[in-house]
C-alpha cells in the first residue's frame, strides 16, 4: 500500500512537472525573432566625392 | 613654360622642317637645341619662331595663366563638391589640354584630372591615370606628392579598403603636426574612422571638417558631413544629437531641393529610429526613403533589407519575406554580397533556424571576417551563434564564438 502511495504520487509529480508544451510547435519565425533581435541594417553613407 | 618643346610640337604638326622654321631667324643647331631644351634662347628669337608658327608669344603666356587658374578653380569646385561647374572647368581644361605638358603645372593638372575620375566614381580609369602618376612620382614638388598620397587613400576609400587609407591618411595628418584647415581632408579622415567602427573619432574629425565647411559657407559639404555626425552619433547612442542631425538634415534637404540626399536622410533617421527601439517609426522613415529612390541600386538594397528587418521583427513574416527575395534577386543582378548573404539567411531562418545557423557559419561569418569592417555585424552573429550551440549543450562551441567577441 505505502510502496503503491509513493508509486502514485511520484507519478503525479512527473504528470504535473512536465511542461504544458513539451513539444515545440511554436513557428520558426517566433524562434527567430528570439533570437536575432536586436538587428539593424546598415547606414547610407553621404558621398565621398 | 617649356618654349622649346612647344615650338617643336607645333612645327611638327603644322609638318615643317627646321630648315624652312630657322631660315632667317637662327640657325638649324640652334633651333634644334632649343627645341631639346638644351639651350636658352632669348625672348626675341621664341617670339620669331612661334610668329612664324602662326603661334603668339603673348597667348600662350595668357594660356599658361589661364591653366593656372582654371586649376586652382577647379581644386575649389571639387572642394564645395559642385557637380556642374567640375564639369565646366574640366571641358575648359580638356580644350587647352595640348597646352599643358609645355606649362609649369603638367604634374597639378594630371593630378586633378586623377581627382576628377575619383570624384566621378571612374576607378578604372582612376587606376590607370594612378599607374600615369606613378611613374612621375619623382619629378613631383612636396605639394603635388602630397596631393598623389591624399589621392590614392580617396581611392582606396572608393574601393572599401579603409585600413588602407586610414594608415595614409594618419601619416599624412602627423607630417602635418596632427592639425589641417582643409576640410576635405577632415571630411575623408571622419569617412575611414566611422567606416573603420570609430565612431568617437569620427565625431571629432567631422565636428572639426563642420566647422570649417561652415566658415567656408560650403553647403554641400556641411550636409554631407551633418550626415555623417549623424550616422556616428546613432553608432556610439547619442541619440538626441543625432535626432538634432537629421532634423537639420531634412529641413535643409527639402529647402534646397536636394533630392538626391532626401531618401538617404529618410534611410539613416529610419536607422537612428530602429536603434532607438522604434521600429514603427523606423519602418515609415525607411519606406518613406524608398518611396522616394527610383533606380534600384545598392541604396535601394539597403533600405529594402532594413524594410524587411523590421517587419521580420515585427512578425508581418510575409512582409519581410517578400522585402528579402527581392534583396536577394537585386543583390545578385547588381553583385552585391552583403545584403543578399543576411537576406538568404533571414529566408533560410524562416524555414529552418538550425540550418540557418549552418549557413550563418558556411557563408554570413566568412564574408564578415574577410574585411576589416562589420564589426559590430560580427559581434552580433557571434552572440547568436554562442548562445545557439549554448542551447544544443555544445559549450566548447559556444565558448569558441564568445571568445571571439572578446
Amino acid at each position: 500500500m505505502k510502496k503503491a502511495i509513493i508509486l502514485l504520487f511520484t507519478f503525479s509529480l512527473l504528470v504535473f512537472a512536465t511542461p504544458e508544451n513539451d513539444v515545440n510547435n511554436q513557428p520558426s519565425y517566433d524562434l527567430a525573432k528570439i533570437s536575432i533581435q536586436p538587428a539593424q541594417a546598415d547606414p547610407i553613407y553621404p558621398p565621398v566625392g | 613654360m617649356e618654349f622649346g618643346p612647344l615650338i617643336k610640337f607645333y612645327r611638327t604638326q603644322k609638318g615643317i622642317t627646321q630648315k624652312e622654321l630657322a631660315a632667317g631667324i637662327c640657325s638649324i643647331p640652334h633651333l634644334s637645341k632649343i627645341e631639346n631644351n638644351s639651350k636658352d634662347a632669348n625672348g626675341e628669337t621664341i617670339s620669331l619662331l612661334l610668329e612664324r608658327l602662326n603661334v603668339s608669344f603673348e597667348e600662350m603666356e595668357e594660356k599658361e595663366e589661364l591653366i593656372k587658374n582654371l586649376l586652382k578653380d577647379f581644386g575649389e569646385k571639387i572642394n564645395f563638391y559642385l557637380r556642374e561647374e567640375i564639369e565646366i572647368i574640366f571641358t575648359r581644361l580638356k580644350e587647352i589640354e595640348h597646352v599643358i605638358p609645355f606649362s609649369d603645372y603638367i604634374y597639378s593638372y594630371e593630378l586633378y584630372k586623377y581627382r576628377y575620375l575619383l570624384f566621378k566614381g571612374l576607378l578604372a580609369e582612376a587606376d590607370t591615370q594612378r599607374d600615369i602618376l606613378y611613374k612621375q612620382k619623382k619629378n613631383f614638388s612636396q605639394h603635388e606628392m602630397y596631393l598623389f598620397r591624399y589621392y590614392n587613400a580617396v581611392s582606396l576609400i572608393l574601393k572599401g579598403n579603409h585600413k588602407k587609407a586610414d594608415e595614409i591618411f594618419d601619416e599624412l595628418f602627423a607630417e602635418n603636426n596632427n592639425e589641417t584647415t582643409n576640410g576635405e581632408f577632415l571630411y575623408h579622415l571622419a569617412l575611414v574612422k566611422s567606416a573603420l567602427d570609430q565612431p568617437g573619432h569620427a565625431i571629432h574629425f567631422g565636428r572639426l571638417a563642420l566647422q570649417i565647411f561652415m566658415n567656408q559657407h560650403n553647403f554641400y559639404r556641411i550636409l554631407h558631413t551633418l550626415m555623417l555626425l549623424g550616422i556616428n552619433y546613432t553608432n556610439s547612442n547619442i541619440y538626441e544629437e543625432a535626432q538634432v542631425c537629421f532634423k537639420h538634415l531634412i529641413r535643409n534637404a527639402e529647402l534646397l531641393k536636394e533630392e538626391r540626399m532626401l531618401p538617404q536622410i529618410y534611410h539613416n533617421m529610419g536607422y537612428l529610429q530602429d536603434k532607438m527601439n522604434n521600429p514603427k517609426n523606423a519602418l515609415l522613415y525607411y519606406e518613406k526613403s524608398l518611396s522616394l529612390q527610383p533606380v534600384k541600386n545598392q541604396h535601394y538594397i539597403v533600405t529594402l533589407y532594413g524594410i524587411g528587418e523590421i517587419n521580420y521583427n515585427l512578425k508581418l513574416i510575409e512582409n519581410a519575406k517578400e522585402c528579402f527575395l527581392q534583396v536577394k534577386s537585386l543583390s545578385k543582378d547588381l553583385g552585391i554580397k552583403k545584403q543578399g548573404l543576411l537576406a538568404e539567411f533571414y529566408l533560410i531562418h524562416m524555414e529552418s533556424p538550425e540550418k540557418a545557423m549552418k549557413y550563418l557559419e558556411m557563408k554570413v561569418i566568412p564574408f564578415l571576417e574577410g574585411s576589416k569592417e562589420h564589426k559590430e555585424e560580427r559581434i552580433r552573429y557571434y552572440k547568436l551563434l554562442s548562445q545557439h550551440y549554448n542551447q544544443q549543450g555544445n559549450y566548447l562551441e559556444a565558448v569558441n564564438y564568445l571568445s571571439k567577441i572578446t
